[in-house]
């Protein structure tokens, strides 16, 4: 039981709250990240910086993969600094000059992995001015995960008590969101905390309402008129929020793809929030959250099969054990006394006979989808352009094949069959672990869909439903062949804004990420995009579209396996619609059909793009058999691409941008990302045939194939 | 055509008519027995396949995802044939054991012996009332299988071929168990043949690739599934689980299988029908003689025979085998020797050399190491097979009219061994070449980075070992040849071995350290230390590996390693070299006796016994006996020159040891004066 009025307790039972609505993440578990650890006071005689911050970035919290150390420092002296960095690890000791400017502020971030404990000092003229020890960061394990993404300044995190809260935590500025949603496979929910989301790159919102589609947790702490931007972003989901209570605080629930957000007009890790007695009645809470989610509906209803499937398995059940007893007992007693020829007679008799009768067995089986049918009528709330209404459960009684029969009324419903994936994270070169997409049926308009459910004999198939909201499907598209690319134009009739939609696929192929993004529409209003030229029916690579030679094909994720396989269903968050009708071919011989779009009702701020450096990058690793220090290595250059114009031999390591000692290959690609197009970076070579460092800049250009950036 | 089916006929009437076959067919093919082996395979399928079912519906299994993915039929298909594989695993070395024991046990071997019945025939009548029982288990599960494949997803072909691949491995199971039994006693083959059995099916089952895997069916009817439940390395996963890739050619799965198990199995048929090596003593080589008299002495272990008598029951049985077989004994066993050696180094090198296990490592250390074990392995089991003891010294092959000694033969087998094991392994890593370079690419710069670095290192350890072998083999020869069985050979080996490896590891660490000492005193011992201790192969791989990874030295502390295994080859080559002579030659001389005929020297002065070439002295060695010319009476062991048993040898013995005494110590200050040099090559 947390003290009422206790600070540190609050912030404890506060993140109890969250970690225990997403399961059993609380069972005696320890801290998995460390948070900051406030230095000494303003203005001491003993040390005179202000504010020293140290922690784990928790933004990629998994044990195999480098996670950042940052340092935030902030000068208390009013006086201009000349400082000394140094952070020393199992992996070795790194040193920083830095000049901290009188009452400014600097933040320094390191790449380290992330299972090493650390150690921070800030040095000034020789001496020790402040020590700070970070324990090792463990992993993520399941789906029990909290990362608390926090936007207060670096001084209002929160004090080093947080440890004590037996919670699978992790706490990370929300400037350091992901920008992937597989980051997110290993959490269970996300809490915003005073997070302007405005000021976060699409891919960055988009990435946390992947998490949210996919079967997450948000949740918006304290989105009250202070905080506009949560508002903002709960509002824009669309769909019917629910009041009511959600682990005895009050609550507004909306249903988001197959997971929820909660908007917490409390913020339970405040310090002026309400008594936090909760921590009995949590379990409850939850448990009741569950049952009554998604909201149900008087018109919605489930019809689990029986019945014939019974006959079915009784059936093969009686075959297969009537052979059982034929064979054994009865062939040994029925015959003792008789001769030998005899008995392999019965033998041959007795396993032929009951092998002629298998396909009458097996017939009466495949027979069975004419017995099991579902009818689910679906309602589509008048708000909110996706929704999940619900599931349908498919129990076989021994059938091997269903149909299931979808009915949507004025409205285009989508059957979700399977699960949505199984991600793993993003290496920053490769997908850990194939996503398995699911099989989607989509309905039209006012028609009745019959579709195949093959399963398992007493198997269990659950079905997602989606629906489409009217007003927001109705785009008109025209694709064009043009010598340098195909164009796609978006017209939008209204009624409504389109808000931040993107093409997620193109003929079979899914284009993932959505590179294609179509902002903000209002209505009249039309956009044009270019595509790539060609699109073969196997979903390209980026180098591939970009008709990059094939010895750069290694462009971007290559040699990893395609995450989308050639046949792979289409996305169970893309909004399938048939769109046929609208889309204008012209052209001989065109080839790309647009026959899905993905409507994402994510509030649209303006685009940011990521530097492109135009390099085909690889990671070397020196060392022994279990690691050892790695290189990054430019081993092609795109042609007229800014590494290109260097001229440099190739190929060279990069030893560092702007003056950041490069540690890997993630690593390197989120210092690239820091940068807009069109900004110098300074890069730090090492040229093997020189035999030195060279030191270049270059002005990053804007990722082909990106209209207007990503 | 009519003539192949007389033909056919006859065979099966000759299989079937011989004891065994009879004693099969009443007890194993009743009615009683058939259904309640049907009646529990049938059910254990029919319970494996209703917990395949039952697993089944949970979420986020793998086995869900294969079943959305190939169907039901293919998953409860090899639920059904995997369950049948199991019980095959059990059933058949259950049911092969008991041949050669059961008889002895209830005492009615000698009566099988006295018919002069073939081994062959024994053998085959077992492997003849086999197939109807086999045929009937593999069957009892079609019901199973036709309904599951009607449920869709599988092949007619495919089960076809399941099928085959089940009754040919319930085949080389039963040869398996009567090889193995022939040679050790029926209850460890029994064991011996489960153990395997189950560790083949583990490694079916694992992603071990299909050259060295492959042993049992599984690997075959789990080829399907694969793919679908490997998620992202699906492509990688079908690879392994699919055709065997060898040397750059690549077989298909069940061809590779199918070749490895007839390759097996000839080698145990070879072993059923020639039997364990075995040779009589001469003058102890009738049945009356040796069994009955044998038995009179103890009398109060008869219960016990079957750990008293077993090689003498078994030498008899097999001395039925015909006049073809037993001068074909040698060669045969020879031929059966390789068959199982090259399967063994084949899929030994396959496993280490497969392009895509080679493709995703980053060190080629591991590689080196696993390369080398797979190697000892190869060597040790060669060894294994090669061993025998003092009686079976005498044995030769008579080849054109001369005679081929059992160390000739078997020395040449250990030739062809290591011929073929550095070829092979040679020829996997050029095969390997563009693999094995990728680390290159990737620019690591320590350790074992480079395909010649790696090349290197692995043949020259693969030397290393064959040089090993070899001694070890001389040991094994020596000890078998003087007073030891087969078994105790083997263990003075191993001893040996153990030894030679262990031991001098010690002065050659402290060699290591004095040569890094400071003062040259200290230093001026290293040499000697590092001398003695590269006697061991593990000092010698030492030095191959700074060669490899260019770390200095190393040339001339191999070549110190190359100087031991020279002596010791030349010590105990003679020594077993002479062993085996004097076994040949008393041998011979007896049956000389026995025959009535004049021995090749005079008769014992003493009294009168044939006599024998002494080949081996410890004053003299191989070449100063020879040169000396002695005889040992076989009756009462007087030494004395063969040709004239009157005259003196003890001068011409003081003076062979004088010359010996003088080569050694010339020798050894040669090799005590070089060693001194060798400090600074650490």
């Amino acid at each position: 039981m947390t003290a009422p009025g206790s600070r540190a307790g609050a912030r404890a039972a506060g993140l109890l709250l969250v970690a225990l609505l997403v399961g059993d993440a609380a069972r005696g578990q320890p801290v998995d990240a460390s948070v900051a650890a406030s230095g000494p006071a303003l203005g001491t005689p003993a040390d005179p910086l202000a504010r020293v911050e140290v922690g784990w970035d928790g933004a990629v919290p998994a044990r195999r993969f480098p996670a950042q150390v940052w340092v935030d420092l902030r000068d208390g002296t009013g006086q201009d600094r000349a400082l000394r960095l140094v952070v020393r690890s199992e992996q070795g000791t790194a040193e920083r000059a830095l000049e901290l400017p009188a009452g400014g502020q600097r933040a320094e971030c390191f790449s380290l992995a992330v299972d090493s404990e650390v150690v921070v000092e800030v040095h000034e003229r020789g001496r020790l001015l402040v020590s700070r020890t970070l324990p090792a960061l463990p992993g993520i394990d399941g789906r029990k995960h909290v990362l608390v993404l926090d936007g207060r300044p670096p001084e209002r995190l929160l004090a080093p008590g947080r440890e004590d809260a037996l919670l699978h935590v992790t706490v990370a500025p929300a400037a350091r969101a992901p920008t992937e949603s597989s980051c997110y496979a290993g959490v269970g929910l996300v809490a915003l905390r005073e997070v302007d989301p405005a000021g976060w790159a699409l891919r960055q919102r988009e990435a946390l309402l992947e998490h949210v589609r996919e079967g997450g947790t948000l949740v918006l702490l304290g989105a009250d008129a202070r905080r506009p931007a949560l508002a903002a972003l709960f509002d824009g989901l669309g769909g019917a929020a629910v009041e009511r209570k959600w682990c005895g605080l009050p609550a507004r629930l909306r249903a988001h793809g197959r997971g929820r957000v909660v908007r917490l007009e409390a913020d339970p890790l405040d310090d002026g929030g309400p008594p936090l007695e909760l921590q009995g009645r949590l379990a409850d809470a939850a448990a009741a959250v569950e049952r009554a989610w998604p909201p149900s509906s008087d018109e919605a209803r489930r019809e689990p099969f029986e019945g014939p499937g019974v006959v079915t398995q009784g059936a093969v059940v009686g075959y297969l054990v009537l052979y059982v007893l034929a064979v054994g007992p009865a062939l040994a007693l029925g015959l003792r006394r008789s001769p030998r020829r005899r008995l392999a007679l019965a033998v041959v008799a007795l396993i032929g006979g009951f092998t002629l009768l298998a396909p009458a067995v097996a017939g009466l089986v495949r027979a069975a989808p004419g017995e099991a049918q579902a009818r689910f009528r679906v309602v589509v709330p008048a708000d909110g352009p996706a929704v999940e209404l619900g599931t349908i459960t498919v129990l076989s009684g021994g059938a091997v094949r269903h149909e299931v029969t979808l009915e949507g009324g004025a409205h285009a419903v989508t059957l979700v069959r399977g699960r949505t994936s199984e991600d793993g994270l993003w290496t920053g070169g490769r997908w850990e672990s194939n996503p398995a997409r699911p099989a989607t049926a989509a309905t039209e308009r006012g028609r009745r869909t019959t579709t195949a459910v093959a399963m398992p004999p007493w198997g269990r198939e659950v079905l997602h439903v989606h629906a489409l909201r009217d007003d927001l499907r109705a785009l008109e598209l025209e694709v064009r062949r043009q010598a340098g690319g195909d164009v796609l134009t978006v017209r939008n009739p209204g009624p409504g804004v389109v808000r931040a939609a993107s093409v997620v696929e193109l003929g079979r192929s899914s284009v993932f990420p959505p590179h294609f993004l179509l902002g903000d529409l209002p209505p009249g209003e039309r956009r044009t995009l270019r595509l790539p030229a060609s699109l073969p029916v196997r979903r390209p690579t980026l180098a591939e579209r970009l008709g990059l030679p094939p010895d750069m094909r290694a462009w971007q994720h290559a040699p990893a396996p395609d995450p989308f396989r050639q046949d792979a269903a289409p996305s169970p968050y893309a909004i399938v619609s048939r769109v046929e009708p609208t889309v204008a071919v012209s052209g001989p011989g065109l080839t790309i059909v647009v026959h899905a779009l993905r409507l994402d009702p994510v509030p649209w701020a303006g685009q940011r793009s990521r530097g492109f450096l135009g390099a085909r990058l690889d990671e070397v690793t020196d060392g022994g058999p279990d690691g050892g220090d790695r290189r990054v290595r430019a081993t092609g250059a795109a042609q007229g691409g800014p590494f290109a114009a260097l001229g440099l031999g190739l190929p060279v390591t990069i030893v560092a941008v702007d003056d950041v000692p490069v540690t890997s290959l993630a690593h390197l690609r989120s210092l690239l990302a820091r940068h807009l197009p069109g900004e110098p970076v300074t890069l730090t070579l090492f040229e093997p045939r020189m035999g030195q460092e060279v030191i270049r800049e270059v002005v990053l250009a804007e990722e082909p194939g990106l209209p207007g950036g990503d | 055509m009519t003539r192949a089916l007389a033909l056919l006929r006859r065979a099966g009437r000759y299989a079937w008519d011989n004891p065994s076959a009879e004693q099969d067919a009443r007890r194993i093919l009743s009615s009683l027995r058939l259904g309640a082996v049907l009646g529990l395979v049938t059910l254990l399928v029919l319970v494996a396949a209703g917990l395949a079912l039952l697993w089944l519906p949970e979420e986020d299994r793998v086995l869900r995802r294969v079943v959305v993915e190939v169907g039901v039929g293919p998953y409860l298909t090899l639920v059904a044939l995997g369950t049948l594989t199991l019980c095959l695993a059990l059933v058949v070395p259950i049911h092969a054991s008991g041949l050669l024991e059961g008889p002895r046990w209830r005492g009615y071997l000698d009566q099988l012996v006295t018919t002069g019945m073939s081994p062959a025939r024994y053998f085959l009548g077992k492997w003849a009332t086999s197939q109807p029982y086999f045929l009937a288990l593999i069957a009892a599960t079609l019901p199973f299988v036709a309904l599951f494949g009607l449920l869709g997803g599988l092949s007619l072909g495919r089960t076809a071929l399941s099928y085959a691949l089940l009754w040919l491995w319930a085949n080389l199971l039963l040869v398996a168990t009567l090889g193995l039994g022939v040679v050790l006693h029926e209850v460890i083959a029994l064991a011996l043949v489960l153990l395997l059995a189950a560790g083949a099916l583990a490694v079916d089952l694992t992603p071990a690739p299909s050259a060295f895997a492959g042993w049992t069916p599984l690997r075959y009817l789990a080829q399907p599934l694969v793919a679908a439940a490997s998620g992202t390395d699906a492509a990688e996963l079908e690879r392994l689980y699919g055709d065997a890739r060898l040397l750059g050619a690549t077989l298909p799965g069940p061809a590779w299988s199918v070749l490895r198990w007839a390759l097996v199995g000839a080698a145990a048929a070879i072993t059923c029908l020639v039997g364990p090596l075995h040779a009589f003593v001469p003058g102890l080589n009738g049945f009356g003689a040796v069994v009955l008299q044998g038995d009179a002495r103890r009398a109060f272990f008869r219960r016990m025979r079957p750990f008293v008598t077993r090689r003498v029951d078994l030498a008899f049985l097999f001395e039925n085998r015909g006049p073809r077989l037993v001068r074909l004994t040698l060669p045969l066993r020879a031929a059966a020797q390789l068959l199982v050696v090259a399967v063994a180094a084949a899929g030994a090198v396959g496993f280490v050399f497969h392009p895509d296990l080679l493709r995703g490592i980053r060190w080629l250390d591991p590689i080196l190491a696993f390369d080398m074990v797979g190697c000892s392995l190869v060597l040790s089991l060669t060894l294994f097979l090669l061993r025998g003891g003092r009686a079976e010294a005498a044995l030769a092959w008579r080849v054109g009219g001369r005679d081929v000694p059992l160390l000739v033969v078997d020395a040449a087998v250990l030739a062809l061994v290591c011929g073929g094991l550095v070829a092979l392994h040679t020829g996997a890593v050029l095969t390997a070449w563009p693999d094995l370079g990728g680390l290159v690419r990737t620019g690591r710069t320590s350790g074992l980075t480079h395909p010649e670095a790696f090349l290197y290192a692995t043949t020259a350890s693969l030397d290393v070992l064959v040089g090993s072998a070899v001694v070890g083999f001389l040991v094994l020869k020596a000890a078998g040849a003087r007073v030891l069985g087969g078994g105790a050979a083997l263990l003075v080996t191993s001893v040996w071995l153990t030894v030679q490896a262990a031991l001098p590891a010690i002065p050659y660490a402290l060699g290591s350290g004095f040569s890094r000492a400071p003062d040259s005193v200290t230093r001026a011992f290293a040499g000697p230390l590092l001398a003695i201790g590269l006697a061991s192969p593990a000092a010698a791989l030492e030095a191959v590996s700074d060669v490899a990874t260019e770390r200095g030295g190393g040339g001339d502390l191999l070549l110190a390693h190359w100087l031991w295994q020279g002596a010791f080859a030349w010590v105990f080559g003679a020594y077993a070299w002479a062993g085996h002579r004097e076994r040949r030659a008393e041998a011979l001389a007896l049956e000389a006796l026995r025959r009535g005929a004049q021995g090749p020297h005079p008769a014992c002065p003493a009294c009168g016994g044939p006599r024998a070439r002494v080949a081996w002295t410890w004053w003299g060695g191989a070449v100063g006996t020879a040169l000396v010319g002695l005889a040992r009476c076989l009756d009462c062991g007087r030494v004395a020159r063969a040709a004239d048993p009157a005259a003196g040898w003890t001068r011409a013995a003081a003076l062979a040891f004088a010359a010996r005494a003088a080569l050694g110590v010339t020798l050894a200050g040669a090799a005590l004066s070089w060693a001194l040099g060798l400090g600074g090559a650490s």
